[in-house]
């Protein structure tokens, strides 16, 4: 019943979950890259930077953030279908927050792996 | 029709203002609210992060511009939205799971949360307002 409930048949309930395992991960790594800020608690740039050095922290990052946008994504959608209900201003609104998910994506990916550390 | 007669004669009260909703649905829609509100400050705080890292001039830049008074304000506000969202979401995952479902215990821990937003804030506005930043 439970692995059924999470087939192509029943794409809500797989929303729901990836909403809720994205919600746990991060919370997890959230804790996380906490302890290792307060515990480095970097001054100035150059100490700023070197937090950010490490492959094994951008890709925790990286990890954060996609959590973070489908997250976000799934959850904005929720809102637009409770408090929307003109279907023409809801659709437009969805695709301006698809937008800004995908731009906040590609800007991650930019930051975490564009730039020279 | 008389079913029809019956449904408009029901009383209504969409007046928000004399709503009081009970402590747990308090939570719950804060939940929500702080959800939209992290959203849509997230370009901003992407933006900051890549002028923070892109050069040392832009670096002094965001710094300073995290130690003015309006911009301090506006990172507590953020705070408070994200350990609001992340208490009140942990207590939601918490329900999703069965725990603490029955209305007297919902209400109890939706006082926690509260409690815990207002202890977590506590601690983030000396770091922010008192310690400049500096959390150690």
């Amino acid at each position: 019943m439970l692995f059924e409930l999470l087939t192509a048949k029943y794409p809500g309930m797989r929303r729901w979950l990836t909403q809720r395992l994205c919600a746990l991960s991060m919370a997890a790594v959230f804790v996380l890259l906490w302890l290792r800020m307060v515990w480095l608690s970097p001054q100035g740039y150059s100490e700023w930077q070197a937090l950010f050095a490490p492959l094994w922290w951008r890709l925790l990052m990286l990890w954060f953030f996609a959590c973070m946008l489908l997250h976000a994504w799934l959850g904005v959608r929720d809102v637009l279908r409770d408090y929307v209900p003109h279907l023409g201003i809801r659709a437009v609104l969805q695709w301006l927050v698809t937008i800004t998910v995908w731009g906040n994506a590609l800007a991650v990916v930019w930051i975490l792996f564009g730039m020279n550390f | 029709m008389i079913v029809k007669k019956q449904k408009k004669q029901r009383p209504k009260n969409l007046d928000l203002f004399t709503i009081r909703l009970p402590v747990n649905a308090v939570v719950s829609i804060m939940h929500r609210a702080s959800g939209v509100v992290l959203f849509l400050i997230q370009p901003v705080l992407l933006w900051a992060l890549y002028l923070s890292l892109s050069s040392e001039q832009d670096y002094g830049a965001v710094t300073a511009t995290l130690h003015q008074w309006p911009f301090k304000l506006l990172l507590t506000v953020l705070a408070a939205a994200f350990f609001h969202h992340f208490y009140a979401g942990i207590r939601h995952l918490a329900m999703d799971v069965h725990w603490m479902t029955t209305l007297q215990k919902a209400r109890f821990s939706s006082r926690v949360v509260l409690w815990l937003v207002a202890v977590t804030m506590l601690f983030v506005s000396w770091a922010i307002w008192l310690r400049g930043w500096h959390v150690v």
